[in-house]
């Protein structure tokens, strides 16, 4: 054998070797309790223990995990978990590590899309297992957002921590959220409103979008359904599109009434406020 | 054969159909050798608690450790346990009286009622299948089992 063919030998050789080494530490592994189905394993660090329900799982680099009836998928770098034993549902996850996480459901309105992200997520069932409610704790920086392409709607709110609880499932949408500030809010969508200097009172809709920065925001539901947004700790609000688009706003709080669809039905302020109108949008 | 752990329980009962023993080393008679088509039961303080089988095994007497080779299948037996069903699936496992830790390598699965994973390149099992966790990752004291002894 000559010592160029020698060389390529070792070399192919070496080639197999690496293949061989990356073929196995290539492939993730997949795990599956329940609804719930984890994809993408680093095989060299899990365990799972069927006897309490607890498991901690590493992404390769990250995991993917899906929730089939819930809608949910998640990818983060790490999770820990608790699943019930008996129920094969899960009751805790903390994810951890670059986590992003998606719901989706179609509904009436359209496809609704609500996603979450953070350096760290806890994900806690609530109530009985049929509720398909769960409280979602980000924090290091919390993101959310909820958005319906049909209804041209979006969304998001953003702070330092947030705790969202969501229905999940069929019907998923946001039931009520509490950010710590600093805490910004983009909105998107279409406003309704009532002239009622006119007989009868004349009901028009028309584009708007706005972001509002505070110290805390809080999100809950009316007896008929409609999101209820508080924004307080000084409020600084801009209107970027819509009737008043440049209309700035700045108070100690605001709220703001959205109806089931996402659209915003009502806004003000229960304290004091001062509002920069721009030339010609000022309305009497 | 019978292997027994030195508080005189049973650590675990093996059965072979055919048997190949190295007649040069009659110290290891009956210990060491090549057992083919192996099955037999797995001990956790007296009660059975895993069943296995394999294309092939060994059990060395002196080393207390029972190797086996081939289509290894583990299978979870006790009736008080949540985990009762549970079957590992791989090429090879090794399991020491000293630790009593299932060590699974190659093409590695578990699959019960409830979960299933895999497949992972190695495992470590408690002897009645609750845990299954990566060796980085095994946590012995849970199970009140002696710290694991890495090979």
């Amino acid at each position: 054998m000559t010592r160029s063919s020698a060389a390529s030998v070792l070399l192919l050789a070496c080639g197999v070797a690496s293949a061989v080494l990356t073929g196995t530490r290539g492939q993730g592994a997949s795990f599956t309790w329940g609804e719930l189905k984890v994809t993408n394993i680093d095989p060299e660090h899990y365990s799972f223990d069927f006897a309490t329900g607890k498991f901690s799982i590493l992404g390769h680099p990250r995991l993917h995990a899906t929730m089939s009836k819930k809608h949910l998928t998640v990818d983060s770098a790490r999770l820990d978990g608790t699943a019930d034993t008996t129920t094969k549902t899960m009751k805790t996850a903390k994810l951890s590590g670059g986590v992003k996480g998606q719901m989706e459901s179609t509904t009436k309105d359209g496809d609704e899309h609500l996603s979450f992200a953070g350096p760290t997520v806890t994900y806690t069932s609530v109530g009985a297992a049929t509720d398909q409610l769960a409280d979602i704790d980000v924090s290091g920086g919390a993101n959310f957002a909820t958005s319906n392409a049909s209804l041209g709607r979006t969304l998001s709110l953003s702070g330092s921590h947030g705790l969202f609880r969501v229905q999940s499932g069929d019907n998923a949408a946001l039931q009520t959220a509490d950010l710590d500030g600093p805490v910004t809010m983009h909105y998107d969508g279409v406003q309704v409103s009532v002239d009622r200097s006119k007989k009868p009172p004349v009901t028009s809709r028309s584009p708007v979008s706005g972001v509002a920065v505070g110290g805390h925001l809080t999100v809950s539901r009316a007896g008929n359904g409609n999101y209820l947004v508080r924004m307080s700790g000084g409020v600084h609000l801009k209107e970027v599109t819509g009737p008043n688009a440049g209309a700035e706003i700045n108070t100690t709080a605001v709220n703001l009434e959205f109806d089931t669809s996402g659209t915003l039905v009502r806004f003000g302020s229960d304290a004091e406020s001062t509002a920069t109108v721009p030339v010609g949008k000022a309305r009497g | 054969m019978v292997r027994k752990e030195p508080s005189n329980e049973i650590a675990y009962e093996i059965r072979w159909k055919s048997a190949v023993v190295t007649a040069t080393d009659p110290a290891h008679f009956a210990g060491v050798g090549k057992l083919a088509a192996v099955s037999g039961t797995v001990f956790t303080h007296g009660t059975p608690s895993v069943t296995f089988s394999a294309d092939q095994g060994t059990a060395d007497k002196e080393k207390e450790v029972l190797t086996l080779e081939g289509n290894v299948k583990l299978t979870a037996v006790d009736g008080n346990s949540v985990v009762k069903g549970t079957t590992v699936l791989c090429d090879l496992m090794t399991y020491a009286t000293a630790d009593q830790i299932i060590k699974a390598e190659g093409r590695v699965s578990a699959v019960s009622s409830q979960f299933s994973m895999g497949p992972v390149p190695e495992a470590w099992c408690s002897n009645t299948l609750s845990q299954i966790a990566s060796p980085s990752n095994f946590v012995p004291v849970r199970h009140n089992q002696p710290a694991p002894t890495h090979s």
